[in-house]
């Protein structure tokens, strides 16, 4: 149905997908269609949806099942949410005011880990500079540079160690 | 040939697990956001524009739509179950190891998040509302969409 779409109309099904975390196509259409109801040329939107509410559930709900599904759609939340209550943590520069000093929205306040290819990080300083310190954060100490599983792999034991830093 | 000595050794620290009782079915690929082309950060300046010179003729931007636009990001799958594993279901928020609360996932702490203040009461999204009305729109609102979206 998407391709159908002039590109207003894409651009609204992308945003109301990415809310709605769509895993199939199952209801996909039918939502689309209502959810895309809501809005008329030269008139406010009818409806003002909670989306934060049904995302927040979404998340809930995800995490409560991710053992058995193994289904997660809201990377670019969490994300976002741990840079946000817990940037101080983080080494990478952010810009959380603007040239004025008003609040800048947290999307603006780094790209390190956008998917972009305007970005100015490259993937290892994404790994190195947030996957690391919010690990650190999330288990207490800092971890080791390859996982446990890949060095018992590589059947790497104490007496290889080469240095902290790497391993 | 005889096994040379130095190869006939006990792996270190081989794993404990028993490997025939691990999963094959590696499902991490459903672990991933949406694949979406287009560039959020453009899109979110080019909506508030839109609203802020008049030209925003559908209210997208009023609509809350584009505050929750977020930017495609890298997925990096063990970090995604670490998050999991520290996740707290009762308190609705992703705890530190000495059960300090990391961040809370709630419409609050998104909203926060977001700097959205909602001035209005907003509609819940219920999944079969949703559907039930699917099953009624009518074909005058069938039109009004495929006008106002597809031609």
């Amino acid at each position: 149905m998407q391709t159908f779409f002039i590109d207003m109309g894409r651009l609204i099904v992308d945003m109301i997908s990415l809310v709605m975390g769509f895993n199939t196509s199952e209801f996909f259409d039918e939502l689309t269609l209502v959810l895309l109801s809501i809005f008329t040329l030269g008139q406010p939107a009818s409806v003002k949806y909670d989306d934060a509410s049904f995302i927040a559930d979404k998340i809930h709900d995800q995490f409560i099942r991710l053992e058995n599904e193994r289904v997660f759609k809201y990377t670019t939340f969490i994300y976002h949410l741990m840079l946000y209550y817990q940037s101080e943590h983080f080494p990478f520069p952010i810009m959380k005011l603007d040239t004025k000093g008003n609040p800048r929205s947290i999307i603006f306040w780094t790209s390190i880990f956008h998917k972009s290819f305007d970005s100015p990080y490259s993937y290892n300083e994404f790994i190195d500079q947030s996957v690391h310190p919010a690990t650190t954060l999330l288990i207490g100490i800092s971890p080791p540079r390859i996982s446990g599983d890949i060095k018992r792999i590589l059947q790497l034991s104490k007496q290889y160690r080469i240095d902290g830093w790497c391993l | 040939m005889k096994t040379p000595v130095a190869m006939n050794v006990a792996p270190i620290n081989a794993p404990d697990r028993d490997l025939d009782y691990l999963p094959l079915e590696n499902k991490d690929f459903q672990i991933k956001d949406l694949p979406i082309e287009k560039n959020h950060l453009k899109v979110f300046c080019q909506s508030r524009d839109n609203y802020l010179n008049g030209s925003d003729v559908l209210g997208l931007w009023k609509s809350n739509l584009p505050i929750y636009f977020l930017p495609s990001v890298h997925v990096f799958h063990d970090i995604i179950h670490q998050f999991h594993a520290n996740y707290d279901p009762n308190r609705r928020a992703v705890m530190s190891p000495s059960q300090k609360v990391l961040f809370s996932i709630t419409t609050e702490s998104i909203n926060e998040m977001l700097q959205f203040h909602p001035s209005q009461a907003l509609t819940p999204i219920s999944i079969g509302d949703l559907l039930d009305k699917s099953t009624k729109l009518s074909q005058s609102e069938l039109n009004h969409l495929y006008h106002t979206f597809i031609l």
